[in-house]
């Protein structure tokens, strides 16, 4: 019996890994196909989350507590062929312009399974194209709010609802396709789910998935507890507020039963960008606690239910509408890890926050697709390639960039820091942009903007509509958060 | 006296023969794996040579050809042993291979450790040049800086260089001359071009593709080089062919050029004796397997064309060449058993291997495998494991599985080796399936080539769990590759990128690229004898506009101009490959063109293969005995044949099993089997599985 759920088990595995495949390879934002910023899981109908890929602590819980949130507002509303989308920080999202589509799966008349997706819009209105506002004060000035809402009802799309959705995007066409990719990946893993359960049973599909949760839990526990048990200890450090800096201060103890985070002690910064939700603070304990396992056990609604996290209502790590939580994920997660990390006595970072930019036509057109220049990476502390909280990101190809955006890269180079030099020169048109600069641990800023147009070179550091003029050379130092591993 | 054609593949273990001659004649040989891989071919000619009561110097004179299957390059890229390289880039830009594009093996694993850098960064140095994507010459080469590079590199000691500029592809004249100043100042150094070995968009994958060819090339010039005179002292007067990564051969000259082209050079074979198989039997769609002892190996060939891709690594190295698209897992005899700490049964990846290997070989290894597992359920006999000249200990397979699996587990010994079998070949349909969805098949509708020595036990089993209703397996399937070797084709393949909407596309210049490409291939294959005719290829890579990834898309055009009937056809074409690869399509979607692809097959003689006369059904004459198989729990007493024995026409009904030298078959209940005019063993699956 138990090598018969494995089995079956691995079928299911399988099915998601094809999901997230398909979605990677078919979407049309560079976002999706080059940022990676997705993922694919299915779920059963409590929900738990049956099986995940890309399981990112920016992803980690959210695409369960999603799913949760659809499940919740539609209760004995939803039907096979239904296709619902929410993306809310405050309806079990995360950061805004994200979106979790749902396609519920009906099988001898229940929901057993269903597949869901997580992915990066290109852009979902908000103040500014694209998802990087340095200075957010509120929630809507990073993107519209998508409480859930169904798409397609029993199979038929709806155009109402979705020309809602795309008449609030700057970039309608590369949303469209991007949810067209990613409605036909799910259909396609609906039927895979029913030749699944036809072919092994309901019964014996959901004992697998039970007994695939239950030993993913017990082995992930034992591994904390022979790592970690007994350890009760508390770190802290801040985060540039908009009113200052605000502290983020976390409480790791491990004990049979998995990981305690308390944040008691965090405050609480309302008008600023680096609120997280708390999902997102599970997600970020869970892979900063089991990071060297994740490629082993099996990422299933047994990991999550290991990690347990309180925090000060109105904190930046539960915070309460309207706050805004667009570079959650770009800081307050990356210090968070390295807070647990160093709780949990763990030498290795993962941690290493990167400088961005967003470009866009200036503000005004109404069809403004905007691109993200991220051109290179920071070092990784271990000395070779990105942090580990970069997730799978592909460095775009500088040939590509040229011939297809006229966005010329004049070079990338490791400097003898170790840090990442890199220049690109704008030959398309005049573009503005939006530029993040984090600021590291010890209070300085990791890394470096400089903007030469007109004959004039001047740094920068966080901004808003930047002019980046026909010919502008901005040059983005990546920094080094480790040395080198020569050859 | 008969002429033979040779194909001689070089594996870790055995290095394998097959001879067949004008009369249709076959002769195949297995001689161990020596470390100078020329010892071993020669080894196998010289038995060769023997068997046929042969001088091996008159034999090798009389031979036209042979074509080698060798792992040169892929050993010296796994073992990082290849030549001192250095590289010359754009300024700006040399650090893109060590970039990778991001790429991780692990993404969260903190403690992995960087790939083994084979050109480190004191040997990457930039020189000022900038062409721009559309060829124009930005900044022009500065060869004072190529001099003091090129001088740089020698004064390390670099003996290989590679060139690689951005947009080369598109204007290749920096990298040409900067290939002048190495050869004047480094008459010696092996050089390797991006714009003749991927004259592709993307940097890091041209870089990355250009330098292991820098880095093997040396290495596998040496070796051929070596092997040729060898064999030319021996008496060799005929041609030497390698099998390349496409599935091709060419001449040992050229593949030495392009030794990057010959990193799959030895299962490439496997795939290419696949498609002739099918050729044989009549089927078009195949999927061939090949277990051996660490690894399973799994390929495509759909019409009888093997499937390609340019999405390859190797060695942690990014190859974007066309290569046969062979997919590995670590599941073989040798995969380890084993009970992780949440209480389930594991089997793999780590192998025991050959040393100490299996439990059951003997050799001081005491965790279970998959080979033990074997021998506990009784489908392989410990008597005649590779033909009777190893004897496995049944006695310490039982112990090994007793011990790490059955007791944590609280199984019996027979459940726990079943257990073990029934995951291995569930990893293995996996394996199969993930191979076969991914390009939009179901696997059902292919025929099943188990080849190795292990396959052909486990082939039935898989087979159910895919509902595939036919495993053929081959009657050389020992020496599978190197019958691959005998028969494939000679063939180049050529790409250019070419960014264009197919709806913007400049037809005149399009074409010229094509016919460009074509005369180049059919330079390179215009001095190679052996060709009897040409068939031109030409392809696609599409997507719609956005998407990073590609669709290969053939051409359907008669003639060497391509119209725009032609064109629409193949937009046509893409929509419903885009359907069925990714379950969606956008008619209205722009559609982009990328690169443009040929293959030049030069198409060989076939050899001629004799069919037997199909005799008897009755394969009694080949019975050797019983024994008892545990299909389930109990045991079923089984009729077991010399598979050496079996005719043209034999008729074999579930449970059974055929045993021959380096393999055993397993003919599940449920099952038939059928022995054809070849010697193939034809397994059909009763549909709705088997009853056992």
């Amino acid at each position: 019996m138990i090598v018969r759920s494995q089995i079956v088990y691995s079928r299911l595995c399988a099915i998601v890994r094809e999901l997230a495949e398909t979605v990677g390879r078919t979407a049309r934002s560079r976002g999706l196909t080059e940022g990676r910023r997705y993922a694919a899981a299915v779920l059963t109908g409590a929900p738990q989350l049956a099986a995940q890929v890309q399981f990112g602590p920016e992803h980690a819980y959210l695409v369960r507590d999603s799913a949760a949130t659809v499940l919740d507002r539609f209760a004995f509303n939803l039907f096979d062929g239904d296709v619902v989308i929410v993306g809310d920080p405050y309806s079990g999202g995360s950061t805004p312009q994200m979106l979790t589509v749902v396609a519920p799966l009906f099988f001898e008349g229940e929901l057993v399974l269903f597949p869901a997706v997580r992915a990066q819009m290109a852009d979902l209105a908000g103040e500014f194209p694209g998802d990087l506002h340095p200075f957010a004060a509120e929630t809507w000035q990073d993107a519209v709010r998508f409480t859930p809402l169904k798409i397609y009802r029993h199979g038929v799309l709806q155009r109402d609802a979705l020309r809602f959705v795309l008449r609030n995007s700057r970039a309608e066409k590369i949303v469209a396709a991007d949810l067209e990719a990613i409605v036909a990946a799910l259909r396609a893993s609906c039927a895979a789910l029913v030749r699944l359960m036809t072919e092994h049973g309901r019964a014996d599909v959901e004992t697998a998935v039970a007994s695939a949760i239950a030993h993913s839990r017990r082995v992930a526990a034992a591994d904390l507890e022979a790592r970690f048990g007994g350890r009760d200890e508390t770190a802290e450090a801040t985060i540039p507020g908009a009113g200052g800096a605000v502290p983020l201060k976390v409480r790791v103890a491990v004990g049979p039963d998995g990981l305690t985070l308390d944040l008691a002690g965090t405050g609480s910064d309302p008008s600023g960008p680096f609120n997280m939700t708390p999902g997102q603070v599970k997600g970020y304990g869970l892979v900063a606690a089991l990071a060297e396992r994740l490629d082993e056990i099996a990422f299933n609604d047994g990991l999550l239910q290991l990690v347990t996290a309180t925090a000060p209502k109105g904190s930046i790590a539960d915070p309460v509408l309207p706050a805004a939580t667009g570079l959650s994920d770009a800081l307050t997660g990356h210090r968070l890890a390295a807070l647990v990390r160093r709780a949990l006595g763990l030498a290795e970072r993962l941690d290493g926050p990167a400088p961005a930019i967003v470009a866009f036509r200036p503000i005004g057109a109404e069809e403004n697709p905007p691109v993200a220049l991220d051109l290179a990476f920071p070092l990784a502390a271990q000395g070779w390639g990105p942090p580990v909280l970069a997730g799978r990101r592909t460095m775009p190809s500088a040939e590509e960039m040229e011939a297809r955006e006229r966005l010329v890269v004049l070079g990338r180079e490791f400097d003898e820091t170790g840090a990442v030099r890199a220049a690109v020169r704008n030959d398309r048109m005049p573009l503005e942009a939006n530029f993040f600069l984090p600021q590291a641990a010890d209070g300085a800023t990791a890394g470096s903007f400089t903007l030469t147009a007109e004959g004039a070179t001047r740094p920068l550091e966080s901004a808003t509509i930047v002019p980046i003029a026909e010919g502008g050379l901005v040059e983005i130092t990546y920094p080094a958060y480790g040395t080198r591993a020569d050859g | 006296m008969a002429h033979w054609n040779v194909g001689i593949d070089v594996g870790g273990t055995f290095t394998d023969l097959v001879a067949i001659n004008e009369h249709g004649e076959i002769r195949a040989t297995k001689t161990p794996s020596t470390p100078d891989q020329s010892d071993g071919v020669i080894n196998a000619l010289a038995r060769l040579a023997g068997e046929l009561g042969e001088d091996l110097s008159a034999f090798l004179a009389g031979l036209p050809m042979i074509v080698h299957g060798t792992t040169v390059a892929t050993n010296a890229l796994l073992e990082y042993d290849g030549a001192r390289v250095g590289l010359i880039t754009t300024k700006g830009f040399r650090d893109e291979i060590e970039f990778r594009r991001s790429y991780k093996e692990s993404v969260f694993d903190p403690r992995l450790k960087p790939p083994h850098p084979i050109v480190p960064r004191r040997s990457r140095l930039g020189v000022s040049e900038r062409v721009d994507f559309k060829g124009n010459v930005l900044t022009p080469l500065d060869e004072d800086e190529v001099r003091a590079a090129v001088a740089d590199l020698k004064a390390q000691g670099v003996t290989s260089v590679a060139i690689c500029y951005l947009f080369s592809f598109v204007n290749p004249a920096h990298e040409r001359r900067t290939a002048e100043i190495v050869r004047e100042m480094m008459p010696d150094a092996f050089l390797s071009l991006s714009c003749d070995v991927l004259p592709e968009i993307r940097e890091f994958e041209r870089v990355s593709t250009t330098v292991v060819n820098a880095f093997v090339g040396p290495r596998v010039h040496a070796y051929l080089s070596h092997l040729e005179s060898r064999l030319r002292e021996k008496g060799f007067g005929g041609e030497l062919f390698i099998i390349q990564s496409n599935g091709g051969v060419l001449s040992a000259d050229e593949a030495g050029r392009y030794a990057v082209n010959t990193l799959l050079s030895g299962p490439a074979g496997g795939v290419t004796a696949g498609s002739f198989l099918g050729t044989m039997s009549g089927h078009d769609n195949l999927i061939t397997v090949d277990m051996g002892g660490t690894s399973y190996d799994i390929a495509l060939i759909e019409n009888l064309r093997p499937a390609v891709t340019t999405e390859s690594w190797i060695g942690r190295y990014r190859i974007a060449l066309p290569m046969l698209d062979i997919h590995t897992i670590g599941a073989g005899g040798g995969s380890i058993a084993w009970v992780d700490s949440g209480g389930a049964l594991q089997v793999g990846p780590a192998s025991a291997g050959s040393y100490p290997g299996p439990a059951c070989y003997g050799r001081g290894g005491t965790r279970p495998t998959v080979t033990d597992a074997n021998v506990v359920l009784g489908l392989l006999n410990p008597d005649f494991f590779l033909g009777g000249e190893m004897v496995l200990d049944k006695a310490k397979a039982v112990e090994a599985i007793r011990r790490e699996v059955a007791e944590p587990l609280g199984l019996g010994v027979v459940e726990a080796a079943s257990a073990i079998i029934d995951l291995v070949n569930n990893n293995m349909a996996n394996a199969t399936r993930l191979v076969t969805t991914k390009r939009g098949h179901d696997p059902a509708a292919f025929a099943l080539v188990a080849a190795g020595g292990a396959g052909g036990i486990h082939a039935g089993k898989q087979a159910e769990e895919l509902g595939i209703r036919t495993v053929i397996v081959p009657a050389l399937a020992p020496v599978f590759c190197a019958l691959g070797d005998n028969v494939a084709d000679l063939k180049i393949s050529e790409s250019r990128t070419s960014i264009a909407r197919l709806d913007q596309l400049d037809f005149e210049a399009f074409n010229e690229v094509f016919q460009e490409m074509e005369a180049r291939a059919r330079k390179r294959l215009s001095e190679q004898s052996i060709v009897k005719s040409f068939e031109t290829r030409r392809s696609l890579d599409m997507h719609y506009v956005g998407e990073v990834h590609e669709v290969t898309v053939p051409i359907r055009s008669r003639t060497r101009r391509i119209t725009k009937l032609n064109l629409d056809a193949t937009l046509n074409d893409f929509h419903v490959l885009h359907e069925r690869l990714f379950a969606h399509k956008d008619v209205k979607q722009p559609v982009e063109v990328l690169t443009l692809r040929l293959d030049l097959i030069g198409i060989r003689e076939r050899p001629r293969m004799n069919a037997a006369e199909f005799g008897e059904e009755d394969a009694a004459p080949a019975l050797k005995g019983h024994r008892p198989v545990h299909f389930a729990v109990e045991p079923t007493i089984v009729p077991v044949y010399d598979g050496g024995r079996l005719k043209p026409g034999n008729f074999i009904l579930g449970p059974a099993i055929i045993e021959q030298w380096g393999t055993t078959i397993a003919v599940y209940p449920g099952h038939e089997c059928l022995i054809d005019a070849y010697g193939n063993v034809i397994v059909e699956i009763g549909q709705g599985g088997a009853a056992g």
